[in-house]
Order: C-alpha cells, then structure tokens, then sequence
C-alpha cells in the first residue's frame, strides 16, 4: 500500500525557513557593486538550477532501476521527479530573463549556457508530453524511462558551457572556489536548503499521490 | 527602492505559489488516503458479505 505522509507541519517548518530566506536576500546580504539590486534575483535562481539538475539526475536513476527492475515504484519515482524538475525549470528560464534584461539588455539570447537549459527544458517537457500520450503502461514507462536517461545527458552540457565556451552567463563557483562575499556565501546556503526542502516534500507527495491513485483505481476494479 | 520592492512581491508571489501548490498536494493525498480506506472497507464489508442481500458470510469471496 502507498504511505501517506502527512507534511502539513513540515510544510509550517518550511514556511518559516521561506521567511528567514526573504529576510536574507532583502534586508541581510549586502547589495552587488556592479549589478545592484537586480543581482538578488541570484538567490532564487541559483538554487532553483541546482534542484532541476537534482530532480533530472532522479529521473536518470529511477529510469535506470526501472529498466533494471520493471517496478511501478521507480516508474512514479521517475514521473514525479520529471513534473517538478520541469516546474522549477521554467522558474529558472523565467528568473533568467528578469535578470538578463537590465544586465544584458535583452530577456534572451542565444548564449551556449541559455540554449542548452532551453534544450533541457524541452526535453523533460516532452518526457512529460510521452507519458501523456504514448499507449500501455509498460511500453509508456519503458520509452519514458529511456527519455529520462538520454536527456540527463544535457546536464553536464549546461554545467560546463558557460565554463568550456565562454558564454555571456557569469560563473560563481571556480576551481579556486566561490566569488562571493561570505554573507552573499550563506544567504545562497539558507536558500538552497530550504529550495531543498520543498522540492523533497514535493517530492514524496507527488510521488505518494501517484501511487496511491494506482491503488485507488485497483481497489475500485475489485469491487463490483 | 521600487524595484527592491517589486523584486520582493515578485520573489514572494512565487514562494506562496509554491507553498501553495505543496499544501495542494498534501490535501489531495489526504484525500485519496480516506478514499483508499474507505474502498478497503467497503471490500472487507463485500468479503464478509452484506447483512441486507443475505447472511454473514455468503458474501465475495476474499483474494479476488
């Protein structure tokens, strides 16, 4: 049977973490010399990246262990994982593009690092597009497994383009560590976890959500 | 400082959309969690048989 977890006072945890994130990009870190004020869009997008990478490399696995084992678990895993990592995604198109247009002076360009998460984004929208329309349940689970594991391979391309092709995006953390002031350092941390607790408590409710439906809709074929 | 403030409400529209998509999916797990025990009742009252259509016992079997 799927477990239910029952989040809501995590969620009130969350909250407050949520509040102690705002008052750290606004009132706390200090604002960016050459930027200014629209550099604080950083603390946002930032983490957001990271947990879209963090969601897709779950997709990759669960598509792996799915391959491996034809279980329903990681095929839910895998879906859950998808619909969140698309969602933060387009958080990090859209923040991206708030950001550019005062710093760049245009929403978009066709810059390596913006045209391979654009890839990404296209990728894993249409993994969700194939759960959506493709036959069976197995053959579905099957073909979104594989999609889930070729398009992993596009992380390390957005990772390293801004770095091996020296695109427009800035890069923050070096091999000689992270450019960043150490308030700039703790206010991105604060922010990254609790990013981080939202997107495992989205996680195991979507993921509880999808299993329990399965049992739901077997429980109803047993009765008559 | 407008636009301190607009990148506030811009930054706190996004988290209670967040915030509000998660209590969304804890409430519908919550209801799918009644529902899943409710329909295991109704099968055990099936499996035990319905006092109204005939005696204890004379009901589905069970493991179907």
């Amino acid at each position: 049977m799927a477990k239910a977890f029952d989040d809501r006072a995590v969620a009130w945890v969350l909250f407050v973490a949520m509040a102690a994130s705002l008052y750290l990009v606004f009132l706390y870190v200090p604002t960016e010399r050459e930027m200014g004020i629209i550099q604080r869009i950083f603390y946002f997008h930032v983490p957001l990246a990271w947990i879209s990478f963090l969601a897709f490399l779950l997709v990759c696995v669960a598509g792996v262990q799915y391959l491996r084992q034809r279980s329903r678990w990681w095929d839910a895993l895998g879906t859950s994982a998808a619909e969140i990592g698309v969602l933060f995604s387009t958080l990090v198109l859209i923040t991206g593009s708030i950001w550019a247009k005062p710093i760049w002076g245009t929403w978009w360009t066709w810059e390596p690092r913006l045209v391979t998460f654009l890839i990404l984004w296209f990728i894993y929208v249409g993994y969700l597009l194939l759960r959506a329309a493709a036959g069976d349940d197995e053959r579905r689970a099957r073909l979104a497994a594989v999609v889930g594991i070729v398009g992993f391979l596009d992380v390390p391309l957005v990772f390293f383009s801004a770095r091996l092709l020296r695109g427009l995006s800035p890069v923050v953390f070096t091999r000689q560590g992270a450019g960043l002031a150490p308030p700039m350092l703790w206010t991105l941390l604060v922010s990254l976890a609790t990013f981080t607790l939202l997107f495992v408590l989205l996680l195991r409710q979507r993921l509880f959500l999808e299993l329990a439906k399965d049992e739901v809709e077997a429980l109803k074929e047993l009765i008559p | 400082m407008r636009n301190l403030t607009l990148l506030f409400f811009a930054y706190l529209i996004i988290w209670i959309g967040l915030f509000a998509y998660l209590l969304f999916l804890i409430q519908r797990g919550l209801v799918l969690s009644r529902e899943i025990a409710a329909l295991k009742e109704a099968l055990s009252a099936g499996n035990r048989g319905d006092p109204r259509e005939g005696k204890p016992g004379e009901g589905r079997p069970s493991g179907r």
